[in-house]
């Protein structure tokens, strides 16, 4: 070093240098802090409605004759159509409803459906079990389909549903695509529904509050039991998670930090938030039911029995165009306006993607599930990565044929009118209303038949 | 387009607004500090070569031939010339010239003429050319620039050939300036780079504020509005009239925040090493001319073809109609340095005309302003002037961010038909940003254009102080919790 050095200035650098690095953070700090406090002023609203319903269940087992059975039934109904309509208010605005309400069904078993629907966009927005129920009676439907998932995904999917406590489905309807194994493509991964504030660990808290609420001793004990098995399995997911970090991988450090801290991965919600802090906190009452002119609360011993309220939803599109008041047990409609142009993509099916697909038939396998294997109709005309449509395909009806699996291909032997006309399509792959309602009641048809046949 | 490989290979490497920068840069400023002067050359070196390699590490093997073509060339010009072969000497320069020349080609506009050739083809029905894929080495076009104005300084004398390979290799390699400029002339770097380096408060705090400003405009506001962009630019049919109109205007700035930002970025990491790199943007979206734009955008370019290209060819000292030829030829070439598309080529084109148009229709111009007396209010005449300009060059955008001429045309064909501009999968709140974060942008730039601001900002009271400190906090602040993370690569890369 030599006397040209302005060591001396280097204290007064890194000082002002740490003001400004720690003003910076105190401000982020600051404005987390306010985001964790709406995030969880939000979850609050429903936990309390949770708590309600577990209440109202609790009280159900207490029933000394049979008319207050009957009339604690159906309050617990009431609440419980309650706590799920708190729900839908809270999250409705959030980026795709649909990935709450599927985890909303998963968590709090609102149908029990013993026929669900796998598989990826095209089949969250494409298969509408309305028309299955109504085509297919006898049996209960939900669709469990998501965006961007892919073979690996539905792995780690199966074990939250598994923990879940889900009835295993007695059938699956697995909406395959020929580019299924292409993860550039199908982007998601579990901890996108995993980590704080997604919708598997919100329905963690609830269903943790639920429990909670039980005032019954012996359910009591159970429950403290069955929470701090559960805790005690997070704890272990957590540290498995961070164990598999690669700590070198620095943008997979950030990527894990970020997603821990609310104001990051919820800051397209800070005009909300500024919103509610600054005069819409008293937005947590419920809207009033169809045909409901008092609320349960008022009802009197000699009344009649509460009904279930339904509620009706004003119309709500969420930031993708998904028409949110429209949901439909899993199923969500997207329009947007598509002429029929084509675009080319390369795509890249994964030979690690190919081999999880496997392991999931057999997973569904092991546990006596039946697979159907379904894809969904897509605009043919316009579709993307032309030449790699052949390959995927081929590669399915191969894994269907050696696995005995039934295939309902819409985009070969079973393509027909809706590929062809570009307004069933909000683009090349996505049906819109129009086309997944024209799909479903086909889907429905062809599904009958295969049911009767099968049983 | 050939080119979208290499941003996606780019993006894997160590862009400035990756953690592993975050982390490269400070080791490697206490290492080169730390170092006796006689081995920081080759620490610097070394340093810019692990940089470079962590972008795509093949690439380096490109970097060493240009490196050695233009080392021995310039050696071999110089001796030629000192011992009186002139013939020689051009011949040694036309050989090193043309070895960089070729390289260009054969990784950046092969593709370019596989297409020209097959669409010619196939008007003759003849057999379609394929030729092998290449993937374009990061900042070729920007290190064979810089490698070969030093070769075009020695051979005419301008500048002594440099006898150390290591100094010739890092001024080529010096890695803030390495992929995306500024383009640096060797009278400028090479004396920088031998002389001893000390660490000053003035240079890291002049440093440290550059790169943080360089980052605000990358991360936020660039990354942000590329959504917007990108969205308009890869299915402009799904817009009309309002949404093109709103793709263009987010391009317009995107780019401009992309390209200065790295090169702020570039400017402050070398700051900090003691190292002055030219200054390559000076607020140009506020010029009032096109030529004044061109000499306040990417100024290391500009003036790289003023004085290799432009000067050569007869410059201004030439009669009117060749003046033109002159301006369009530079602009032409630098449209196609841009890109391996003919977008690129009228791009430059456009850029061309509206230089030669501004100065044939000077005098027009200047009458209609006196007829309209619009040039008796000064801020109205500064305000239209830079308006119109702002207008025009974001028009030329559109041959440079668009993927073929029939989008060019349905944007430019449809700027007023309509109003539709869903832009859906996009969230509202990038919507804030793309608004909030150029406002905050060209705020800054025109209160910098403000003497008794900038100089009351810069002065040493307590108060200004703590406002220069609180606007950083609040700019690190803006760029942590607005910033775009998915790791979007510059633009700039690709040329």
């Amino acid at each position: 070093m030599t006397e040209k050095h302005e060591l001396q200035s280097l204290p007064e650098f890194f000082i002002k240098g740490l003001i400004v690095t720690a003003a910076a953070f105190l401000m982020v700090f600051g404005l987390n802090a306010a985001m964790q406090g709406f995030l969880d002023a939000e979850l609050a609203v429903v936990e309390e409605a949770a708590a309600r319903a577990a209440a109202a269940e609790a009280a159900l087992a207490g029933a000394k004759t049979e008319a207050e059975a009957a009339r604690l039934a159906a309050e617990a109904a009431v609440r419980k159509a309650e706590q799920y309509e708190q729900f839908y208010q809270k999250y409705k605005t959030r980026h795709c409803y649909h990935y709450y309400g599927q985890f909303y069904e998963m968590f709090e078993n609102l149908y029990n459906a013993d026929t669900i629907i796998i598989g990826t966009s095209h089949a969250a927005h494409g298969i509408n079990p309305k028309y299955l129920e109504e085509a297919i009676p006898r049996r209960s439907w939900f669709n469990f389909a998501l965006n961007g998932s892919n073979p690996k995904y539905y792995l780690d999917w199966w074990k939250v549903f598994l923990e879940s406590g889900y009835p295993i489905p007695e059938t699956i309807v697995f909406s395959v695509d020929w580019f299924m194994c292409d993860d550039g493509w199908l982007w998601r991964r579990i901890d996108f529904d995993t980590n704080p504030d997604c919708p598997a660990a919100i329905m963690r808290k609830i269903r943790k509050t639920r429990l909670m609420q039980a005032e019954d001793a012996e359910r009591a004990a159970e429950i403290e039991e069955k929470l701090a098995a559960q805790e005690a399995a997070e704890a272990e997911k957590e540290a498995t998670r961070a164990d598999k970090i690669n700590w070198l991988d620095l943008d997979e450090v950030l990527t894990w930090a970020f997603n821990r801290i609310p104001v990051i991965y919820s800051r397209d919600r800070i005009p909300e938030m500024l919103g509610w802090y600054i005069g819409g906190r008293d937005a947590d009452a419920l809207p009033a039911a169809e045909g409901q002119e008092e609320t349960a609360d008022d009802i009197d011993s000699d009344a009649p029995l509460p009904e279930v309220p339904v509620y009706v939803h004003e119309r709500q599109v969420d930031k993708d165009n998904n028409i949110t008041s429209e949901y439909y047990k899993g199923y969500v409609p997207w329009e947007a306006d598509y002429n029929g142009r084509a675009k080319d993509q390369p795509c890249d099916l994964k030979e690690d993607q190919w081999a999880a697909l496997d392991r999931l038939l057999d997973v569904f396998e092991d546990y006596g599930i039946h697979v159907v294997f379904v894809e969904c109709p897509e605009y043919i005309e316009g579709r993307r990565a032309r030449s790699m449509d052949d390959m995927g395909n081929r590669r399915l009806e191969e894994i269907a044929e050696a696995r005995g699996i039934t295939f309902f291909n819409y985009n070969i032997e079973l393509a027909g009118e809706i590929n062809a006309d570009h307004t069933n399509f909000s683009d090349w792959g996505h049906m819109n209303t129009k086309g997944s309602t024209a799909f479903s009641k086909l889907l429905a048809a062809r599904l009958a038949e295969y049911f009767e046949t099968r049983e | 387009m050939r080119t979208s490989n290499t941003r996606k290979d780019a993006g894997r490497g160590m862009l400035f607004n990756s953690v592993e920068f975050l982390i490269f840069f400070p080791i490697t400023v206490i290492i080169f500090f730390l170092l006796p002067h006689r081995f920081r050359r080759y620490f610097l070196l070394a340093a810019s070569c692990y940089f470079y390699m962590s972008l795509i590490p093949k690439y380096i093997l490109i970097l060493l031939f240009t490196t050695c073509v233009d080392y021995f060339g310039a050696l071999g010009c110089e001796k030629a010339r000192e011992s009186g072969s002139k013939r020689l000497s051009r011949g040694i320069f036309i050989t090193a010239v043309s070895l960089n020349v070729a390289l260009l080609v054969v990784f950046k506009y092969l593709g370019m003429f596989e297409d020209t050739v097959n669409f010619f083809g196939r008007l003759f029905d003849m057999r379609t050319l394929v030729l092998p894929e290449m993937v374009l080495p990061i900042g070729i076009s920007f290190h064979t620039f810089q490698s070969m104005g030093y070769l075009i300084d020695v051979y005419m004398g301008r500048e002594k050939a440099e006898r150390s390979f290591i100094d010739f290799s890092l001024f080529l390699m010096f890695f803030p300036q390495l992929v995306a400029g500024p383009i640096e002339r060797s009278s400028n770097l090479f004396s920088q780079l031998k002389a001893e380096s000390y660490i000053k408060y003035d240079n890291l705090s002049y440093g440290g504020r550059m790169m943080l400003w360089g980052m605000f405009k990358k991360v936020v506001v660039a990354d942000n509005l590329a959504l917007f962009a990108d969205a308009v630019f890869s299915d402009p049919r799904a817009y009309s009239g309002g949404g093109l109109i709103i793709g263009i205007l987010c391009f317009t700035v995107q780019i401009y925040c992309d390209f200065s930002g790295y090169s702020d970025i570039a400017i402050g990491a070398a700051r900090i090493m003691d190292i002055r790199l030219m200054q390559n943007f000076d607020t140009p979206y506020f010029s009032r001319s096109v030529p004044e734009f061109w000499r306040r955008w990417h100024i290391s370019l500009s003036t790289w073809f003023r004085d290799y290209v432009y000067i050569p060819l007869g410059g201004n000292r030439v009669s009117k109609p060749r003046w033109c030829l002159n301006q369009l030829v530079t602009f032409g070439i630098s449209g196609i340095w841009h890109g391996a598309s003919f977008t690129f080529v009228v791009w430059g084109l456009l850029n061309g005309v509206y230089i030669v148009l501004s100065r044939l229709t000077k005098d027009i111009r200047d009458r209609v302003k006196s007829l309209l007396r619009i040039d008796r209010i000064g801020w109205l005449n500064a305000g239209l002037q830079i308006a119109v300009t702002f207008c025009l060059i974001s028009v030329t955008w559109v041959f440079f961010r668009a993927e073929s001429f029939s989008d060019c045309f349905y944007v430019l064909g449809n700027l007023f038909a309509g109003t539709k501009c869903e832009f859906t999968h996009i969230e509202i709140f990038r919507a804030y940003i793309a608004i909030g974060a150029p406002v905050i942008l060209f705020g800054t730039e025109l209160l910098t254009k403000l003497p008794a601001v900038t100089g009351w900002y810069t002065g040493g009271t307590r108060a200004a102080q703590v406002v220069r400190l609180v606007s950083y906090a609040l700019l690190l602040f803006i760029i942590v919790v607005f910033g775009a993370y998915d790791n979007k690569s510059f633009i700039y890369f690709q040329f």
